[in-house]
């Protein structure tokens, strides 16, 4: 079977943030990060995930429908299940197999809609393998924290990145691509599709 | 009041530091289009010190066909400077001390 890629598909505010400042549990995007995904609540696909009916079918809402197709398996830090798991309730927007990047083993978690969520101690490229030979030949999605990402990145392991720009300087909280050390990354840019309220810009990570 | 604008080579991790290390290979027609139509719709250009002393030696003297070099030394520069002193070197450049705010208001 031909393996998938592994992509990161974020939404990022033209200052580079993820998140606004002060994220944890009770503000699971920080202060005025919300904004950063306002352009997802109204689209078919998004709404059809959390549950709720109508909605916008255009390029943004093709785009999203995109990125859950092609996916057959998710990969995410261990912060960001705590701090989503909540408001992700018994029904989570993924319905694929996840896999949960920590230091601390806990048993599966299967919720309603077909998500699993498995907890990996044993590394990133540990939890890639599951992912890959779960997601059955789809792409892999690396979908955060901001941490989990750049260890991917770091590692070489991401073929590419989506990155929704968002018209907003947030001016603080958790940036993207921090921490790299890898000196250069060289990217090609393999497809820009402008909507009003966000950029959709797509890199293939050169190896 | 007319619109302040800027416009950054940016990677996308955000650094905007010494383009000419970086920039030259992504440059191309469409680009050198923009930078020019940009530079003939602007009426002064606004510069912090660093820039302002890349620029004072890169442009001085300097011509070419597209008129880019001739144009960039004919318009008013303002620089934000609290170290450099007048007279400044670069044709029709004006220090600003401070007051940025007020001074590019008028």
């Amino acid at each position: 079977m031909a393996e998938g890629r592994v992509l990161v598909d974020i939404s990022v505010s033209l200052d580079g943030f993820i998140t606004g400042p002060n994220d944890g549990v009770d503000l699971p995007l920080g202060e005025g990060g919300d904004r950063l995904h306002e352009w997802l609540y109204d689209l078919v696909s998004w709404r059809d995930r959390h549950g709720l009916t109508g909605g916008r079918s255009d390029s943004d809402a093709e785009i999203l429908d995109e990125a859950f197709e092609t996916v057959g398996a998710v990969v995410m830090g261990r912060r960001m299940f705590d701090v989503a798991e909540g408001p992700w309730g018994n029904d989570p927007p993924f319905h694929m197999p996840v896999f949960v990047l920590t230091h601390e083993g806990r048993e599966p978690l299967v919720k309603d809609g077909g998500t699993t969520f498995t907890f990996v101690t044993d590394g990133i490229e540990s939890a890639l393998e599951q992912a890959r030979a779960a997601a059955g030949g789809k792409d892999v999605s690396v979908a955060g924290g901001a941490e989990a990402i750049q260890q991917y990145l770091k590692a070489g392991l991401l073929d590419q990145i989506q990155i929704h720009l968002v018209p907003i300087l947030l001016g603080d909280g958790r940036r993207l691509f921090d921490d790299l050390d890898t000196g250069q990354t060289q990217l090609e840019s393999t497809r820009v599709i402008e909507s009003p309220g966000v950029t959709h810009l797509r890199f293939r990570v050169v190896k | 009041m007319r619109k302040v604008i800027v416009s950054m080579f940016l990677t996308l991790d955000g650094v905007m530091e010494e383009p000419q290390n970086w920039s030259f290979p992504f440059w191309n027609d469409e680009i050198a289009k923009f930078k020019l139509d940009e530079l003939f719709s602007s009426d002064a250009l606004l510069l912090g010190r660093v820039t302002y002393q890349g620029f004072a030696q890169a442009w001085p003297g300097r011509t070419e066909e597209e008129g880019y070099a001739d144009r960039i030394n004919g318009l008013p520069k303002y620089v934000v400077s609290t170290t450099l002193d007048e007279p400044l070197e670069w044709s029709n450049s004006t220090l600003i001390k401070g007051n940025v705010a007020e001074e590019c208001r008028s």
